[in-house]
């Protein structure tokens, strides 16, 4: 059964549409979103995590209609999200802020609460920093308590929007095993401007332009689009769609070969650059 | 024999998280300074209005200063409808605890608050009426001085309900809790500690702090001899040109009273939205105009202000 389902899902702003006619399906593991900025990503992500309704079109999230209020509340008990910019109380502590959320999130049984507070916090690692006021605490400590309100409860589906921002190297990685644990029980649905992320945990990608879906599959279904179109060299090439000067001081480019290139085993980032630059998209 | 008996209901999933958000708020409540200062304030101005040199001075100074207390609440308030309107944006929005929802909780988490308030302010009552009551008149038939009636006396606790949903109903409908808060806060201030800006007839019936007696002007010819020995009454001086009647108009201050519960009304359906603040914000405005054209009936001619 699949626990996320569009059909022509449309979202506009003003006469722009975001999100436009979009068909998908998600039955479960990590999935992840790629795209440019103004792709319609976060706009997509919002709407599945019921914050926002389509301007037309149907989105269903675990058989259930979030247009429906009954319907909306069901959903929402079963979700997690973490917004692109998550709201914050300065003054409140982390531990307090998440639990907070907890209340809203409606577990009202006060000891049991905290327990489940302190099991995000600690998943996220910040237990040594929970009584710390939101408004001491960095950037990247202030988006793993957001993770951690997202992670409230253990939801069957998490909707995370950048979720990687702020976060150093360390973080990121333990952010990978974190989520990578959580799809394998439930989904999860992120949104991401770091391919490596993408190729390191996620079982599928999607790569949204213009608020549409631009390829659908695995990881490394997105890096073979590439195969036979990067090539390394000593000099650009008018032929490249994207060129760049590597470590070794060699260019490596992508687009159509010249005849007798250098062809290399295409990464992630090179299907997506394929895709995502303009005029390149085959 | 036995007896069936039938167990109590559990409680629903939305009340019991009801409770435990109101649980959460009152805390904050509590720990915030605002009550507390506004506790400060009131008993400050309370203190430096005692002593005043004309005739119920105090008495208006004593009502008038629970602005403080007041204004205390209602940026409690601000602050607790106002948290959706968080910095970056709103907290957990896909939470199942919906925005009605959450701005109930946050208005039935002020209760503590409020409940403190009303205390103080018996407390403040009581030591009135121990005293003896305050110099309110200058030439009375029988005595000049005079305690809080119960109906002046239910005027704070109404107020400090009207300033706490007036403020979670703001503060949920602004970004700007702060300008909010003090913009607000000085309102009360206003209507409060310098009640006698309001003292002009109309202004009497509109403004959130009544703090009476009234005086309704008895003539040049009047002479205070004649007068019933219930009457308390003021000299002509440089500020009144003829003798005045000093009365606590109980049917005034009772209406002003219905007056504001509609405003805590209409302010209460503001905040809670939805089908059941719609019904409110109506059934209180209804309630709010009536209260005000009942006054207008029944001021007293000649009334001068207070």
């Amino acid at each position: 059964m699949s626990v996320v389902s569009t059909s022509a899902l449309t979202r506009r702003f003003g006469g722009a549409a975001a999100v436009d006619s979009l068909d998908f399906e998600v039955t479960g593991g990590v999935v992840g979103l790629l795209g440019p900025n103004g792709s319609g990503k976060t706009t997509l992500l919002r709407m599945l995590s019921t914050v926002l309704s389509p301007t037309s079109g149907d989105v269903s999230i675990f058989g259930l209609d979030p247009s429906h209020h009954g319907q909306r509340t069901d959903i929402r008990r079963r979700l997690g999200y973490l917004p692109q910019d998550p709201g914050f109380y300065r003054g409140f502590s982390a531990f307090e802020l998440v639990d907070y959320v907890a209340v809203l999130k409606e577990m009202s049984e006060r000891s049991s609460r905290a327990d489940e507070v302190r099991r995000v916090l600690a998943a996220v690692d910040l237990a040594d920093v929970m009584h710390k006021k939101i408004r001491a605490l960095s950037g990247g400590q202030r988006q793993r308590v957001a993770l951690a309100a997202a992670m409230l409860g253990s939801p069957e589906l998490l909707v995370l929007d950048e979720p990687a921002t702020g976060l150093d190297p360390a973080q990121r990685l333990q952010l990978r095993s974190l989520l990578s644990e959580h799809g394998r029980r439930g989904t999860v649905v992120l949104s991401t401007h770091h391919t490596v992320e993408v190729a390191a945990f996620c079982q599928r990608v999607i790569v949204m332009l213009r608020g549409r879906v631009h390829f659908d599959g695995t990881p490394s279904e997105l890096a073979q689009l590439a195969a036979g179109r990067v090539w390394v060299d000593h000099d650009a090439s008018a032929a490249s769609e994207r060129a760049w000067i590597t470590a070794d001081g060699t260019i490596r480019a992508i687009g159509d070969p010249p005849t007798g290139a250098e062809l290399v085993e295409p990464t992630i980032d090179d299907g997506y650059l394929l895709i995502a630059t303009p005029g390149a998209v085959r | 024999m036995t007896v069936a008996v039938a167990s109590r209901q559990a409680p629903s999933r939305t009340r019991r998280t009801r409770r435990a958000l109101v649980a959460l708020e009152a805390r904050r409540s509590l720990t915030a300074p605002w009550l507390w200062l506004g506790v400060a304030l009131t008993a400050w101005f309370a203190y430096n209005s005692s002593g005043a040199t004309f005739a119920a001075g105090d008495y208006h100074g004593l009502m008038a200063s629970f602005a403080g207390v007041t204004s205390g609440l209602f940026i409690l308030g601000v602050n607790a409808g106002g948290r959706d309107h968080a910095i970056g944006g709103p907290v957990a929005p896909e939470a199942a605890v919906d925005a009605d929802e959450r701005a109930l909780g946050r208005l039935l988490g002020l209760w503590p608050a409020v409940s403190i308030a009303v205390l103080f302010s018996v407390v403040v009552f009581v030591v009135q009426h121990v005293e003896g009551g305050m110099w309110i008149a200058d030439l009375p038939q029988g005595a000049n001085q005079a305690v809080f009636s119960l109906v002046e006396m239910m005027q704070p606790p109404i107020l400090f309900v009207l300033a706490s949903a007036a403020g979670v109903a703001l503060g949920r409908a602004t970004a700007h809790r702060a300008i909010v808060a003090v913009a607000g806060a000085l309102v009360i201030t206003a209507m409060g500690f310098v009640y006698w800006a309001w003292q002009w007839t109309p202004a009497v019936w509109v403004t959130l702090i009544q703090a009476q007696p009234i005086e309704v002007d008895l003539g040049k010819d009047f002479v205070p001899a004649d007068a019933p020995t219930t009457w308390m009454l003021s000299y002509p001086d440089r500020y009144q040109p003829s003798w005045g009647r000093v009365l606590v108009h109980q049917a005034m201050a009772g209406w002003h009273l219905v007056y504001l519960v509609g405003i805590a009304a209409a302010f209460t359906g503001l905040a809670i939205r939805g089908r059941r603040g719609r019904a409110a914000v109506v059934a209180g405005t209804v309630v709010a105009v009536a209260a005000v054209i009942v006054q207008i009936i029944v001021t007293p001619a000649g009334m001068t202000g207070v």
